[in-house]
């Protein structure tokens, strides 16, 4: 019974349709950047030193940020269940909690949150399918347990 | 014991000078909201009455809608004690901020009193608390829902300490009740979270057996404006609740999520510009890996009040979740100050953690710098470009436009103010310090009062003499008339244009 459930999961999980998303990866945030420099140094104004608007105002942090965003769409829950379904949203949160416990002994585990990442410099618009991935595998942890 | 009470000193002093320093000019002027409701306590405290004319209200009756009671009264002492000014109107929120700190302390010591790490906790909650841009936003301005949030935090401290004391109870009960007078959103959190603590913590209610009906009493006597008042009270509940939507329960869902997202929390904030400034979430960055880890440690600590640290985790969202738009930075202000106490369990068990020393330097090292430049932008971007930014957001230029028009108002035989930016006469009332006994009888029509009249696209004057007219920058009557004064806001940008007609 318990594996008819989880397979019916499964189901659901991998049939799911693949939402589309907006393009946010290392060529949006160029496109971005001197914009924002340009805006934010000019609320700075000529009266304050430039190397404290250099500091606050710089490629590298808004780049990060630009850049940031865009990771972090992957990890947003609406796109996790557009891309896993509903009920692929639990067995995603329970992979993640496993990792988590991992950690402290294996601490290159963190590896795994390189991956959403990828897609910013390389060109790979099927992301989302890593959500029906590691909704799949929590699935299976969760069975395993 | 000596050094542990120095350190809260130290956080709340910090908790303070945060929220208290430039209250009056930064956010640059004060929004619609909160001239209203300083006005409403002003009449309060010359007349007992609202602005309305209504005796002691249960109710403020603002713009169309109906607002709980509690924040308007909370605003008469700070007036009586600095005058009805920025500063005056701010200063019980800054304080309950404050308070909420110190709050916030004793609740997370209390979450964790079976672990030996109790007092890092309460620590390094209350500090992250102080610092917290989410906290401070709300704490700057006078908004209804920092109030619901101090008298939530309170109410749970009091709840959690009440095991073996009653009276700690019926006054935890009292301030839910208060909590329900002062914010629309407080109707639907207060029933919610009052639902999780009796269900989590029954076995411990029910030892009082029919002791309990009067706590419930209470509860149900701060309800009383509500029921009393329903049809008004439930007026803002009606124009942005989902349920009169297509799709309600997709909309809650959805709703519900996003108020999880990372974008939402650590990068990019809702859109409206009185809830957060831009190029900022409304957590820190650091915190992100030291909640992650919280929730990991929260999971598998033994503290017997791990349940209700989830559940308020996993309800706060709601009552943002019942309306619309998605995520929303004031609605789902429940959730404080539940992160910062997640964050402070993940960094006691970051540094408590049995790892190697190596790894562990390296990530609090990294983490320690990240968080220095994070706070340091933030102070930056608070003070340096929030004004400028989002001058308009906060209705800046009226108090200057009401200052001089009230300077000469003795010139003219009429003065007509346009109502563009919205509300036009409380601005006048709340700035020119109009007697509120005199308004009450003039209050039902808010296109006039005394020598006032506010038009909408075009002013037609219908009264002989020389007139004043206050007009939007982009307002442009042919022939022009003799433009006396120019108003601009922090910004720079022309918002009136002051002009002489005959």
């Amino acid at each position: 019974m318990r594996y008819a459930t989880l397979l019916i999961l499964a189901i659901f999980i991998i049939s799911k349709d693949l939402p589309m998303s907006d393009q946010c990866d290392r060529a949006t945030a160029q496109t971005a950047l001197p914009v924002r420099i340009f805006s934010e140094t000019t609320i700075d104004g000529r009266d304050q030193p430039v190397l404290v608007t250099r500091f606050f105002h710089n490629k590298v942090t808004i780049m990060s940020s630009e850049l940031g965003r865009c990771y972090f769409n992957f990890f947003d829950l609406n796109f996790v269940v557009n891309s896993a379904s509903l009920f692929g949203l639990l067995p995603w949160l329970y992979f993640f909690y496993r990792i988590f416990l991992q950690i402290p002994k294996y601490p290159c585990i963190l590896a795994i949150f390189i991956i959403p990442a990828v897609p910013l410099f390389i060109a790979f618009p099927q992301v989302a399918y890593l959500h029906k991935v590691f909704a799949i595998i929590g699935l299976v942890l969760w069975a395993k347990r | 014991m000596i050094s542990r009470n120095i350190l809260l000193i130290l956080i709340l002093t910090i908790a303070a000078l945060l929220r208290f320093y430039q209250l009056g000019h930064n956010p640059p002027e004060l929004y619609v909201d909160e001239v209203s409701n300083g006005y409403n306590a002003y009449s309060i405290l010359k007349t007992a009455r609202d602005e309305y004319g209504n005796f002691l209200p249960l109710t403020f009756r603002a713009f169309g809608d109906y607002n709980p009671a509690l924040s308007v009264y909370l605003l008469v002492p700070a007036i009586v004690v600095f005058g009805l000014n920025e500063f005056a109107v701010r200063f019980p929120s800054a304080l309950l901020g404050t308070l909420t700190v110190l709050l916030t302390y004793f609740l997370a010591k209390k979450l964790f009193e079976e672990t030996k790490y109790k007092f890092s906790i309460a620590h390094i909650s209350a500090l992250l608390l102080a610092i917290s841009p989410w906290h401070l936003q709300f704490s700057r301005y006078d908004h209804e829902a920092n109030f619901m949030v101090f008298f939530v935090v309170l109410g749970t401290t009091l709840f959690l300490f009440s095991k073996n004391n009653y009276r700690i109870l019926v006054l935890s009960a009292i301030s839910f009740a208060a909590t329900l007078n002062t914010y629309q959103g407080a109707k639907i959190w207060v029933p919610v979270i009052l639902m999780a603590l009796v269900l989590i913590y029954k076995k411990q209610l029910l030892k009082w057996k029919l002791k309990l009906l009067i706590p419930a009493l209470i509860v149900i006597v701060g309800a009383i404006p509500i029921v009393t008042n329903l049809q008004q009270s439930t007026i803002r509940a009606r124009s942005a609740g989902i349920f009169e939507k297509e799709e309600p329960v997709k909309l809650f869902i959805s709703g519900y999520l996003s108020h999880f997202s990372p974008n939402f929390l650590f990068v990019t904030p809702d859109n409206i510009g009185r809830h957060s400034i831009p190029g900022m979430g409304h957590l820190y960055i650091f915190e992100l890996p030291l909640i992650l880890a919280g929730i990991i440690f929260a999971i598998r600590s033994k503290t017997p009040h791990k349940k209700f640290l989830f559940a308020w985790l996993l309800l706060a969202p709601i009552p943002a979740a019942l309306a619309t738009p998605t995520p929303h930075a004031l609605r789902s202000i429940t959730f404080l100050p539940i992160f910062s106490i997640l964050a402070a369990i993940g960094l006691v068990a970051i540094i408590t953690a049995r790892t190697s020393f190596k790894f562990k330097a390296t990530l609090l090292a990294g983490l320690a710098i990240v968080a220095a430049y994070n706070m340091v932008t933030y102070f930056h971007l608070y003070y340096k470009h929030y004004p400028k930014l989002k001058a308009a957001d906060w209705n800046d230029g009226h108090k200057e436009m009401v200052e001089y028009v009230d300077s000469i108002k003795d010139n003219y035989e009429v003065i007509a103010v346009s109502n563009y930016y919205g509300h036009p006469y409380i601005f006048v009332l709340f700035y020119s310090k109009y007697d509120p006994a005199a308004y009450h009888s003039q209050s039902q029509d808010k296109t006039k009062f005394d020598k006032f009249e506010f038009f909408g696209a075009s002013w037609d004057k219908k009264v002989a003499g020389t007139a004043l007219v206050v007009r939007p920058h982009w307002q442009k009557p042919d022939p022009p008339p003799k433009y006396i004064k120019e108003i601009y806001d922090t910004a720079d940008t022309l918002v009136f244009r002051i002009s002489e007609e005959e």
